[in-house]
């Protein structure tokens, strides 16, 4: 399966990498920096959105990541991703938030029993009937901790290497951490299925 | 192999992520275990999944929104600060002004001539850089003669 491009395509083969309008949005070029808020503004709030399950917020909160990522352009360093950069800075930017407004509900392996009753009604089903939607229903019951790296292998195709730069963790703690995710979130998925 | 490989393990080779020698290993062993071969077989099923996610989207240019954000956050600092120097250093600077100007004030009257005057002694005669029991010349204090 061939690797998908990250971000938007670019328009021709000449078009400046990330690094070259980040450099040029360094030194206060709005317009470079305007380029790559359009070049990756779905890729984050794709991320930011499974992460917050809703649009208001995920709109804000994308916002709230191009803005931080602005100001912090100073201190990126050019032999950094600026995608890796960026979603760390995302990262953090939907772990703050959930833990500030405390919705960072979950379950862990043993509280699996009372999922039932966390799980959506007939009614949300039926208008959820497709295997995504339910998927996100389980991803919802997930740490976010589990959920972030999940997101970022599964839908960012990113390398465990990539993903411990973007989450300042080592490669070890991404392994174990997405097989557990999975784990955890097949239980979830398959409970939401009734085929558990 | 002649263990199963744990959870850890068949996470990572769907992910393509273990070494040569052990994704050789884990296939070896996959070939003859039905439960590897059936959890691996989940754990595929749950990625395919994934690509079944709705493809969320802005709809929108996002940039024109985050730069009226950055102007205004900008605009802010600077009323913020405005207002601060209004609020906030006004009353401190009318403090030291009026501090100062009662500092003078006090000055002045005691640096009026006639005003205050310091009480005429010899007391502090006594701490004369001659040694006791030398030779003062002329020094009141060593020569009371109205009690000799």
């Amino acid at each position: 399966m061939g690797k998908r491009y990250r971000g938007r395509m670019p328009a021709c083969v000449n078009e400046p990498s990330d690094t070259e309008y980040a450099e040029r949005a360094r030194k206060g070029d709005w317009e470079s920096f305007s380029v790559l808020v359009r070049r990756h503004q779905d890729r984050v709030y794709r991320f930011v959105f499974e992460m917050m399950r809703c649009r208001e917020d995920a709109l804000e909160l994308t916002q709230e990541v191009f803005l931080r990522a602005f100001r912090a352009l100073p201190s990126w360093r050019s032999d950094a991703l600026f995608s890796t950069w960026l979603f760390r800075i995302a990262a953090n930017v939907a772990i703050d938030n959930l833990r500030r407004r405390k919705l960072a509900t979950y379950v862990s392996f043993d509280e699996c029993e009372d999922f039932v009753a966390l799980s959506p009604g007939p009614e949300e089903l039926a208008e959820a009937g497709e295997r995504g939607r339910l998927l996100e229903f389980a991803l919802q019951r997930l740490p976010p901790e589990y959920r972030e790296v999940l997101l970022l292998r599964e839908i960012e195709e990113m390398s465990y290497s990539e993903i411990a730069q973007v989450l300042r963790i080592r490669e070890g703690t991404v392994k174990s951490r997405i097989s557990r995710a999975r784990g955890l979130l097949l239980q979830l998925y398959l409970r939401q299925c009734g085929e558990l | 192999m002649k263990h199963c490989p744990n959870v850890r393990e068949l996470s990572a080779y769907v992910d393509g992520e273990l070494s040569e020698i052990r994704r050789q290993r884990v296939e070896g062993h996959l070939s003859r275990c039905f439960n590897c071969a059936a959890a691996l077989q989940e754990m595929r099923h749950l990625r395919a999944i994934f690509t079944s996610l709705p493809v969320r989207q802005v709809g929108f240019d996002l940039a024109p929104f985050i730069r009226a954000r950055l102007t205004a956050s900008s605009e802010g600092t600077a009323a913020r600060w405005l207002g601060w120097c209004i609020h906030d250093l006004a009353p401190l600077s009318l403090t030291i002004a009026a501090t100062v100007v009662t500092g003078i004030f006090i000055g002045a009257l005691l640096t009026v001539p006639g005003t205050v005057t310091g009480p005429e002694s010899q007391a502090m005669a006594v701490f004369d850089p001659v040694p006791p029991g030398g030779i003062c010349v002329g020094h009141a204090s060593c020569y009371n003669k109205g009690k000799l």
